[in-house]
C-alpha cells in the first residue's frame, strides 16, 4: 500500500495539530497561573464584629421572647444563650425561676430551664403557670427522681405516668427522624445511665434509649426509656430532656428542632457551609523519611506528593468537597537539616489552583512549647522568601496554645515597626480554625473585631456515635460543619491505626455516608468562603410572618445573600420568590435568598 | 384529579379493556370464520366466545391450583395464538412464505430493504384500508341506524353512570361481597365463601389481573358497561326477529326512555352484580336457537336437493362443521354462561328456550332437531356445572345463597323469601277473587243440575220409541249444549279472573294498572295472532313472534306464581326485572307484526321504514313533551363521597402498606391490596373505660381517620340525585349515649351516629394534643378525614380521655 504525498501531508498536519492542542492547554495554564497569589486575600474583610448582632444587641431587659434560667457558669444556659445569638432571638437570663416570675414580658414564648432551677414546689408552680399562659418550656435536664416522684403536678407537666427506675443503664439510643437533620439513627455505643420514665398518652418521643435484650424483657418500643420528648399541656408544649445533651453543643441543634416541633413553621438563619480542613497538609519538608520509608516505602515528600495528594483529591472529588489545606512547612523545628523544597511549593500551589482549593497555615509542630515561637519565625521567613506574593488569611493553630499565636494575629499597628509580630506571617490572618475541644467555646464567634473564629466539628478519620449526634445537631442548628483531617498521623505514624491506607479508607467511607444528606442541601466551601458566609450569618437579622399559606421573610442588616432553614409540619413549599430552595428532608428546606424579601407559598399535603 | 375525570378515565379504561378482550381478540382469532358475517352476528359471536373463553380459563387455572399472573397470561394468550394460527393458517403461511422469500432476496442483494418493506406491508396496508373503507361505507349506508342507536346508548350511559359520577361509592351492599370474593381470588382462593357461580367474578378478576386495573375501579363502572351490552343484546335479538330494520330501535327505546317500569325493574343495571351480568347471555340463547331452526331447515332442504342430485358429498365437503351446529354450539355456550354467572338467569333461559320450543312445535320434536338440541343442552349444563362439581369434590362447601336458591326451587320447601308487605297484600285480594269466582261457578251450575234432575224424574208413560229417541236426543243435546255453554262461560270467567289477578298483581312491575293491562292483553293478543298466522302461513317469522309471546306469558306466570298457586322459583322483585326486559320484545314484536301485515303489499320497501322511524320519533317527542321520561334511579347509603375520594387519593399518593384507615367496614375491600384498615368500633372500644395505662397503637407510618359529620343512615336509599340518607349531625348528646362496639348492627342508624359522634370528639381532643401532627386531610359538609404521620418505631398512643370514655 502506498501513501500519496497529499495524504502524507494531511496526516502530518493532523498529528501536529493534535499535539499542539493537547500541549497548548498545559502551556497556557502554566502561563496564566496565579497560584502564588491568594485570591481570598482580596477584597478585605467586609463584615467585622461590630457590625453583627451579638449579645449586646439581643440580650434585652424587657420585651424578650426567650427566658433562660441559669447562672453564667451554667453550661446548659450558656448553650441556650449561644443558640439565641444564632437564631437572633431576644433573650434574658435569670438566675432562677422566682426571679423570672417577677418580670413580665408579653413577648416571651419560650422558657429554657434546667434541673438546677427546678427544686421546689414553687418552681413547679411557676412552670405550670407559665405553661397555662402559653409559654413553651424546654427542660434541658431533669431534677432528681425523688423530687419528680413527690410532685404529681410536675409529672403531669412533663407527661410521665411514673418513674419506673431511678437509674437505668441504656446501651445506646435511637434518634427518630424528623427531629434533627440526617434521619433516624441508632447509636448502639452511646451508653448512658438515665432515669427510666413511663410516658402518658399525648406525648411525642424524639430520642429513646436502647435496652439490651428488649425482646426477652418484653418491652415495647413505646415503653423504652425516653430521653427527649414533648408533652402537650392545655396551652403549650413542654420539651423534656432526660440526658446530658446540653452539657456541650450537642444540644444546640436540638433547640432548633424543638422549636420547629412547637410551631407550624420555623425559619431561622444558617451558615450553610461545609468545610474540609486538611491540617498539616500540604507538608513541604522531607522529615521523618526513614520511618515513612519503613512504613510506606516512600520518603515523606514522595508520600505526600505521590500518595496523599492524589488520594485526598480523588476522595474530595468524589464527595464534591472543597479542599482547604493548612500548610505545614515543617513539623520538626528542632533540626535544620531538611529544608523546604521549592519544587514542593510550586507543585502544591499549582495543584491547589487547579482544584480551586485554598491554602492556609498550620500552627502545629512536634517539638515542645518553646518551638512554637521558632516555628512562626521560621515560617514567616521561609514563606516570605519562597512565596512572597501569597497572603495567608487562614490559620489553623492546631495544638498551638492561644497565648502564643495571639500576639502575632492581626495588624499590630501599636507595636514597633521593627518588632517580629508586626511582620509575622499571621498578621494577615482573618480566619481562625480552632480544634473542637473546649465545650464553652462557641462554634462561630469573633476572635476580635476583624478575625472570625470557627471551631472544627468532627475529626474526619473517626466517627463515633457521640460525634455523629454532635454533627447532626450542629448541622441542624447552623448548616455548618468543618471536618478536621490531621495529617501528622500519616506522616508521623505511631500506631497501626495511623496508616494512611486505613485513614483514607475511613475518610472516604465517612464522607460518602454521613454527609450525604447534608451535601444535598448545604454548600461545600473552602474556609474563606465559609468565613464570608459566617460573617453574613452573624450580621443578619430577619422577620417572618405568615398569612394563610404565604410566609413572608424579610432579611435586614446585610445586602448580600443569606441562607435559612425552613421547617414545615406536614406542609410543603409550592413556590418561592426571592430565594432558591432545596428540600433537604421531608418538610426541611434550605433557602438561599437573593433578595431582602422572600415570599414562600406553602401548601398542606391535603386534598383541595 | 377530580373524581369526575377519574370516573371518565376508569370508564374508558374498563370499556376498552373489556371490549378488546371480548370483541377484538375473538374477532382476530376467528377472523377467517367471521369476516363475511353481518356486523350484528360478528358482535354477538365475539361476545359469547370472548366471555366463555375468559370464564373457563380462569376456572381452569384455579381448579388446577395454579393461579398466578404469569399463568393467566399464558393460558389466555397461548391457546388463542394456537387457535388463531390453526384457523387463519393459509393467510399466516402465505405471509411467512413471502417473508422468507423477501429476506432471501435481501441477502442475495436482489432487492433493497425499502422494496421488501413495501411488499411485506402491502397486505397489512390493504387490510387496514379495507377496514377504514368498510367502516366509512358502513357508516354512510347505516347512518340513521347508528345515529339512533348511539343516541339511545348515550342516554343509557348518562342514566346508568349518574351514580358513579355523583356518589362515587358502590350503590348497593351486594357489590362489596362480590368485591371481597374477587379480592380473595387475587389471593389464590376461588369459592372463598363456598361454591357459587363465579363467571362474573372470573371476568372481573381477569380484567384486574391482566390489565392491572384496580378491582375497585372496575366494579365502580362495570355496571354501566354491562348495561350497554345488555341493551345491545336486546337490539340484536330484535334485529334477528323483526322484519323492519327500525322496529328494534323502537324496542330499545321502550326500555330506555319512557317511565314504563317500576324502579325495581331498572335500578340494578347501574351496579356491577352477577345477575345483571348474566342477562347479557340470555337473549343470545334465543338468538342462536332461532338461528339453529332456520339453518337446520335450510340444511335439510339443501341436503334433500343435493341428495336427489346424488351430489351430497360435494355439499358436505364445503363444511367442517355445519352452520346449524355452530349456532347450536353458540347456543350451548350462551346457556352455559347463564348458569356459570347466575342461576336465576338459567331459569329464565330455560323459560325462553321452552317458549321457542313451544313455538316451533312440532318441528322441535323431529329427531334431527330434538336430539341436537338435547345434546347441546346437556353439554352446556356439563360445561357450566363441571367447575362447581370439581370444586365440590375437592371439598369446597356450597355457598349460603346457593343453598337457599336450591331450597327455593325445590317444591314443598320453606325457603321462599317473599317481598314486602305491600306486595303481599295483592295475592290475598286475588285469592279472595278466585274464591268468589268458584262460588259463582257453583251457583251457575246449580240451575242446570236442578233442571236435569227434574227432567230425569218425569214419568216414562205413553211415549213412542221415536219420541223417546227424539226426546233423548233433544234432552242430551240440550244437556250437552248447556254443559258446553256453561264450560265456555266458566273458562271465560276463569280466564277473566286470572287476567284480572295478573293485571292487578303486575301493576307493581309497571307504572300503573293501565300499563300492566296493556302488556297482558298485548301478550295474549300476540300469541293468538301469531298462532292464527302460523296456521295460515307456516312461516318461521310468526313462530319467532310466537316464541316471544309465549316467553312473555311464561314470565307473567312466573311473576304471578304466588297468587296463581303455581310453584314460585323466584320472588316478584327479581321476576319484575326479567319481565321488564322482555316487555320491549313484546311491544316491538307486536309492532313488527302490524308492520309485516301493512307493508306486505309494498314488499317491505325501504320507504315503508318511515313507519317505525316515525313511531319511535313521535313517541320520543311525546315522552319528552309530557315529561314521561323515566326518573333517575336510587342509591343506597353505604359510604360517603368524601370517603371514596380519600381512598383514591391515599392509594395513589402513599406507599403501599404504609398507611391505615380507621373507618367503618365498607372501605376494607377497596383498599385491602394497598393499605390497612381498622374498624371504628375496635378503635373506640380499645380506649373505653380510659385509664393512663390504656393504649391504642396503629403500626403504620400514616394513619387516616374517616369521620362522618353527618353519619349515614346505612342501607337507606334515596334518589341518586339527592344527598345520601343520613341520621343528622354528630352531637355531644349522641356521644354521651352508650354505644355498641360489636354485632351486625354496630353501624346501623342510631349506633352509627353514636360511634361517629364519639370519633368526632376523640379527634377534637387528639387535635389538641398533637396540633402540628394531626392534620385535616380532607373535609366537606358531611365528612372529614384526619391524617397523622407517626414514627413507626415509636408509635403514638391514640388512647386518650376524650370526655366520653370514662
Amino acid at each position: 500500500m502506498t501513501i500519496s504525498k497529499s495524504s502524507f501531508i494531511v496526516i502530518s498536519t493532523v498529528m501536529v495539530t493534535i499535539l499542539i492542542l493537547f500541549q497548548f492547554s498545559n502551556i497556557s495554564a502554566n502561563y496564566a497561573s496565579n497560584s502564588m497569589q491568594n485570591p481570598n486575600a482580596e477584597p478585605k474583610v467586609s463584615i467585622s464584629a461590630n457590625q453583627t448582632l451579638l449579645d449586646d444587641v439581643l440580650e434585652m431587659p424587657e420585651n424578650f421572647n426567650t427566658a433562660i434560667i441559669g447562672s453564667p457558669r451554667n453550661q446548659e444556659a450558656n448553650i441556650a444563650e449561644e443558640w439565641c445569638l444564632y437564631t437572633k432571638r431576644t433573650y434574658r437570663r435569670f438566675m432562677n425561676l422566682r426571679e423570672f416570675s417577677k418580670v413580665y414580658s408579653r413577648y416571651c414564648t419560650l422558657l429554657i430551664v434546667n434541673s438546677v432551677s427546678v427544686c421546689t414546689k414553687k418552681d413547679v408552680e411557676i412552670l405550670c403557670h407559665q405553661s397555662e399562659l402559653g409559654v413553651n418550656i424546654i427542660l434541658t435536664s431533669l431534677p432528681n427522681t425523688t423530687f419528680i416522684r413527690s410532685s404529681e403536678k410536675f409529672k403531669k407537666l412533663i407527661g410521665i405516668r411514673g418513674v419506673y427506675q431511678a437509674s437505668y443503664r441504656v446501651s445506646g439510643m435511637t434518634l427518630y427522624d424528623g427531629f434533627l437533620l440526617g434521619g433516624k439513627t441508632t447509636y448502639k455505643k452511646l451508653a448512658k445511665s438515665v432515669p427510666y420514665f413511663r410516658l402518658r398518652s399525648g406525648t411525642k418521643t424524639y430520642i429513646t434509649g436502647i435496652v439490651k435484650h428488649q425482646k426477652e424483657l418484653e418491652i415495647d418500643n413505646e415503653d423504652l426509656p425516653p430521653l427527649l420528648w414533648r408533652n402537650q399541656t392545655e396551652n403549650s408544649f413542654v420539651f423534656v430532656v432526660n440526658c446530658d445533651f446540653f452539657t456541650d453543643h450537642t444540644g444546640l441543634g436540638m433547640f432548633s428542632a424543638m422549636l420547629s416541633e412547637a410551631m407550624p413553621y420555623n425559619i431561622y438563619p444558617i451558615v450553610n457551609a461545609q468545610n474540609v480542613v486538611c491540617q498539616n497538609f500540604p507538608y513541604l519538608s522531607n522529615e521523618n523519611s526513614e520511618k515513612t520509608a519503613e512504613h510506606y516505602y516512600y520518603t515523606s515528600k514522595a508520600l505526600c506528593e505521590n500518595v496523599l495528594w492524589p488520594d485526598i483529591v480523588s476522595i474530595l472529588n468524589a464527595t464534591e468537597e472543597k479542599f482547604s489545606g493548612m500548610i505545614a512547612p515543617k513539623l520538626d523545628y528542632s533540626s535544620t537539616e531538611q529544608e523546604i523544597s521549592t519544587d514542593s511549593i510550586s507543585f502544591y500551589f499549582d495543584q491547589n489552583e487547579r482544584i480551586s482549593g485554598e491554602l492556609g497555615l498550620s500552627g502545629d509542630q512536634i517539638g515542645n512549647l518553646s518551638r512554637y515561637e521558632d516555628k512562626i519565625k521560621y515560617d514567616t521567613e521561609m514563606m516570605a522568601k519562597l512565596t512572597p506574593e501569597y497572603t495567608f488569611t487562614v490559620f489553623s493553630p492546631g495544638d498551638m496554645p492561644e497565648f502564643i499565636y495571639r500576639r502575632y494575629l492581626g495588624e499590630k499597628t501599636k507595636t514597633s515597626i521593627f518588632s517580629p509580630e508586626r511582620h509575622s506571617i499571621l498578621s494577615t490572618i482573618r480566619t481562625l480554625i480552632t480544634k473542637k475541644g473546649l465545650d464553652t467555646e462557641p462554634i462561630i464567634s469573633f476572635y476580635d473585631n476583624r478575625i472570625l473564629r470557627m471551631t472544627t466539628t468532627i475529626d474526619g478519620f473517626s466517627h463515633k456515635d457521640a460525634e455523629d449526634l454532635y454533627l447532626k445537631s450542629i448541622e441542624t442548628a447552623l448548616g455548618f460543619s468543618t471536618v478536621y483531617l490531621d495529617f501528622t498521623r500519616a506522616i508521623y505514624p505511631t500506631k497501626k491505626g495511623d496508616d494512611w491506607t486505613r485513614l483514607s479508607n475511613n475518610l472516604s467511607r465517612y464522607l460518602n455516608t454521613y454527609w450525604k444528606t447534608f451535601r444535598k442541601g448545604f454548600d461545600q466551601t473552602t474556609v474563606s468562603e465559609a468565613d464570608l458566609k459566617a460573617r453574613r450569618f452573624l450580621a443578619l437579622d430577619y422577620y417572618s410572618k405568615r398569612e394563610e399559606n404565604t410566609i413572608e421573610l424579610s432579611v435586614v442588616n446585610i445586602k448580600e445573600d443569606a441562607s435559612f432553614m425552613l421547617s414545615l409540619n406536614d406542609e410543603k413549599i409550592v413556590s418561592v420568590k426571592g430565594a432558591e430552595y432545596i428540600e433537604i428532608e421531608r418538610g426541611k428546606y434550605v433557602l438561599n435568598t437573593s433578595s431582602d424579601t422572600v415570599t414562600i407559598e406553602v401548601t398542606a399535603d391535603a386534598i383541595k | 384529579m377530580t373524581m369526575e375525570v377519574r370516573t371518565i378515565l376508569e370508564l374508558l379504561q374498563v370499556f376498552t379493556a373489556y371490549s378488546v378482550c371480548i370483541l377484538l381478540f375473538p374477532y382476530i382469532v376467528f377472523y377467517h370464520y367471521l369476516h363475511e358475517k353481518t356486523l350484528a352476528e360478528k358482535f354477538i359471536i365475539c361476545i359469547i366466545i370472548g366471555n366463555f373463553y375468559i370464564m373457563n380459563i380462569v376456572f381452569l387455572m384455579f381448579l388446577l391450583h395454579i393461579p398466578s399472573k404469569g399463568m393467566l397470561y399464558f393460558l389466555s394468550v397461548a391457546p388463542a395464538v394456537f387457535a388463531w394460527r390453526q384457523i387463519n393458517q393459509p393467510g399466516i403461511k402465505r405471509f411467512f412464505t413471502i417473508l422468507y422469500t423477501q429476506v432471501s432476496r435481501l441477502f442475495l442483494g436482489e432487492a433493497k430493504i425499502r422494496t421488501i418493506g413495501g411488499i411485506l406491508l402491502s397486505r397489512p396496508k390493504k387490510v387496514l384500508g379495507n377496514i377504514i373503507r368498510g367502516i366509512f361505507s358502513h357508516a354512510v349506508h347505516h347512518f340513521l341506524e347508528w345515529a339512533i342507536l348511539l343516541a339511545l346508548l348515550s342516554f343509557n350511559v348518562w342514566y346508568y353512570s349518574y351514580q358513579p359520577f355523583t356518589n362515587y361509592a358502590y350503590g348497593t351492599s351486594d357489590i362489596i361481597v362480590h368485591h371481597y370474593w374477587i379480592n380473595q381470588m387475587s389471593q389464590g382462593n376461588i369459592f372463598c365463601a363456598g361454591i357459587y357461580p363465579f363467571g362474573f367474578h372470573n371476568i372481573i378478576y381477569f380484567l384486574h389481573t391482566f390489565f392491572n386495573i384496580p378491582t375497585f375501579s372496575i366494579m365502580r363502572v362495570f355496571g354501566v358497561l354491562q348495561a350497554i351490552y345488555i341493551y345491545l343484546m336486546l337490539y340484536i335479538l330484535l334485529r334477528k326477529i323483526c322484519r323492519s330494520r327500525y322496529i328494534p330501535f323502537f324496542g330499545v327505546f321502550i326500555f330506555t326512555l319512557p317511565h314504563l317500569f317500576s324502579l325495581l325493574a331498572n335500578m340494578r343495571y347501574q351496579w356491577a352484580i352477577p345477575q345483571e351480568y348474566a342477562m347479557l347471555f340470555l337473549y343470545p340463547c334465543a338468538y342462536f336457537l332461532i338461528q339453529f331452526f332456520e339453518r337446520k331447515k335450510q340444511e335439510i332442504e339443501t341436503e334433500k336437493e343435493w341428495r336427489q342430485k346424488k351430489k351430497l358429498y360435494a355439499w358436505l365437503e364445503q363444511y367442517h362443521i355445519l352452520p346449524s351446529t355452530r349456532s347450536l354450539a353458540f347456543f350451548a355456550m350462551s346457556f352455559s354462561m347463564t348458569l356459570a354467572v347466575h342461576f336465576y338467569i338459567t331459569i329464565i333461559a330455560i323459560l325462553l328456550c321452552l317458549a321457542v320450543a313451544v313455538a316451533y312445535f312440532p318441528v322441535v320434536l323431529k329427531p334431527r332437531y330434538f336430539w341436537s338440541i338435547a345434546l347441546a343442552g346437556i353439554l352446556s349444563l356439563t360445561c357450566a356445572v363441571a367447575p362447581l362439581v370439581i370444586a365440590y369434590l375437592q371439598g369446597t362447601p356450597l355457598e349460603g345463597s346457593l343453598r337457599w336458591a336450591i331450597s327455593v326451587m325445590t317444591p314443598g320447601s320453606s325457603g321462599e323469601n317473599t317481598g314486602d308487605e305491600s306486595v303481599d297484600t295483592t295475592p290475598k285480594q286475588n285469592e279472595e277473587t278466585i274464591n268468589d269466582t268458584k262460588v259463582e261457578t257453583v251457583l251457575e251450575k246449580n240451575p242446570s243440575s236442578e233442571a236435569n234432575s227434574s227432567e230425569d224424574n218425569l214419568p216414562d208413560k205413553n211415549v213412542s220409541v221415536f219420541t223417546k229417541i227424539k226426546n233423548f236426543i233433544l234432552t242430551k243435546g240440550q244437556t250437552l249444549f248447556l254443559f258446553a255453554k256453561s264450560t265456555y262461560k266458566e273458562i271465560q270467567k276463569k280466564f277473566n279472573s286470572i287476567n284480572n289477578i295478573i293485571i292487578n298483581y303486575l301493576r307493581n312491575a309497571y307504572n300503573g294498572l293501565e300499563l300492566s293491562t296493556i302488556v297482558v292483553w298485548l301478550t295474549e293478543g300476540l300469541i293468538v295472532f301469531t298462532i292464527v298466522m302460523i296456521l295460515i302461513r307456516r312461516s318461521f317469522y310468526y313462530r319467532n313472534l310466537l316464541s316471544i309471546g309465549i316467553y312473555m306469558l311464561f314470565l307473567i306466570l312466573l311473576a304471578c306464581a304466588g297468587p296463581l298457586h303455581l310453584p314460585a322459583p323466584m320472588e316478584l322483585e327479581r321476576a319484575i326485572i326479567f319481565l321488564a326486559y322482555a316487555t320491549p320484545l313484546v311491544f316491538a314484536c307486536a309492532a313488527d307484526a302490524i308492520y309485516a301485515i301493512i307493508c306486505r303489499p309494498f314488499r317491505y320497501h325501504r320507504f315503508t321504514e318511515i313507519l317505525p322511524i316515525g313511531l319511535t320519533c313521535s313517541l320520543t317527542f311525546l315522552t319528552v313533551e309530557y315529561d314521561y321520561v323515566k326518573p333517575l334511579s336510587i342509591v343506597y347509603a353505604l359510604q360517603s363521597r368524601g370517603e371514596i375520594i380519600c381512598n383514591y387519593e391515599i392509594m395513589e399518593n402513599y406507599p403501599e402498606k404504609s398507611w391505615t384507615i380507621v373507618t367503618t367496614t365498607n372501605s376494607i375491600q377497596l383498599i385491602i391490596d394497598k393499605g390497612w384498615h381498622m374498624e371504628i368500633c375496635n378503635f373506640l372500644n380499645a380506649m373505653e373505660d380510659y385509664t393512663t395505662d390504656s393504649r391504642v397503637t396503629i403500626p403504620t407510618k400514616h394513619v387516616f381517620f374517616y369521620i362522618e359529620k353527618l353519619p349515614l343512615a346505612y342501607g337507606a336509599f334515596a334518589p341518586v340525585n339527592e344527598p345520601l340518607a343520613n341520621t343528622g349531625p354528630v352531637s355531644k348528646e349522641n356521644a354521651e349515649k352508650p354505644a355498641s362496639f360489636s354485632g351486625g348492627n354496630a353501624y346501623s342508624i342510631t349506633n352509627r351516629n353514636q360511634l361517629q359522634s364519639r370519633m368526632y370528639f376523640w379527634a377534637q381532643a387528639f387535635k389538641k394534643k398533637y396540633p402540628q401532627e394531626f392534620q385535616i386531610y380532607y373535609e366537606d359538609d358531611s365528612f372529614i378525614c384526619y391524617r397523622i404521620t407517626q414514627n413507626e418505631y415509636n408509635l403514638y398512643n391514640f388512647a386518650i380521655d376524650y370526655g366520653f370514655n370514662k
